[in-house]
């Protein structure tokens, strides 16, 4: 009776370990994958962000106010802004690829809006003065 | 003399392996939790930093288009991550460079970041 009693108990120790053991060596580590890769796109599309509103920045008094239609495209001070279907392109003396996401534009007389994804499916929207550009570059917020 | 011991020394040896696997288990788990909760808090920072970045540009923009900067009264503005609370001071209706100048603060969980805006008095006009 007390050996039966002491091999279900082991068998239930064991089981236990044993499935506690798949959980973290399998399940935890996929999961942190999972995390991190969440994590890594975040970080990209917010760097992203940050890089093309500081672009658009330095580029907006260059243009004295006037940030023009062509065609499909944005110009802005010497810039051409691209919002394509794969990203937003800011074309210069060279093809500089700012965001991998797509963004929509709108332009009305004094104002220069775009909008696109952001984190965690919520939706960024920035919108700049075309004549006035005193926003300063940032530094980390939350480091 | 060792048939009695054996068992028991079995016994023990069991009982410390489980329990070295345990507290191994439990080390590992604790890792993997702290890293994941790392994950997770810096993953709920960049969405504050893009919310802020956000209402902060935003707010700016629509300052430059108010006409009078002396009727600007401190106001909050409500996010998904909290509310920010912005105010106006020293405001300036003309400067020596013919500028009208206004300083804004934006108060966000207990930070507060300063911008000075400064424009032409001859705005709208």
């Amino acid at each position: 009776m007390g050996n039966r009693g002491l091999t279900t108990l082991e068998l239930i120790f064991a089981l236990t370990f044993g499935l506690l053991f798949i959980y973290t060596a399998i399940f935890i580590p996929t999961e942190l994958m999972k995390s991190y890769k969440e994590f890594q796109k975040n970080l990209d599309n917010t760097l992203s962000i940050l890089s093309m509103s500081k672009s658009i920045l330095n580029d907006a008094p260059l243009s004295d106010g006037k940030i023009c239609l062509n065609e499909n495209d944005i110009i802005i001070g010497n810039s051409r802004y691209m919002f394509l279907d794969n990203g937003v392109y800011r074309r210069n003396k060279n093809n500089l690829e700012l965001t991998k996401n797509p963004f929509e534009y709108k332009l009305s007389e004094d104002v220069f809006e775009i909008t696109g994804n952001g984190i965690s499916k919520n939706n960024v929207n920035l919108k700049y003065n075309t004549k006035f550009s005193s926003f300063p570059c940032e530094d980390d917020y939350y480091d | 003399m060792r048939g009695v011991l054996s068992p028991l020394n079995n016994k023990a040896v069991t009982f410390l392996d489980t329990l070295v696997s345990t507290v191994i288990i439990i080390i590992v788990v604790i890792m993997l939790s702290r890293f994941q909760l790392f994950l997770a808090t810096s993953n709920q920072n960049l969405s504050k930093k893009l919310v802020l970045f956000e209402t902060i540009n935003n707010k700016i923009t629509d300052i430059y288009m108010v006409e009078d900067w002396g009727d600007l009264k401190e106001e909050t503005i409500e996010t998904d991550l909290g509310d920010v609370i912005v105010k106006y001071s020293d405001y300036e209706s003309k400067t020596c460079n013919l500028t009208s100048k206004i300083i804004v603060k934006f108060s966000f969980e207990n930070k507060t970041r300063e911008y000075v805006l400064e424009r032409s008095i001859y705005f709208g006009k």
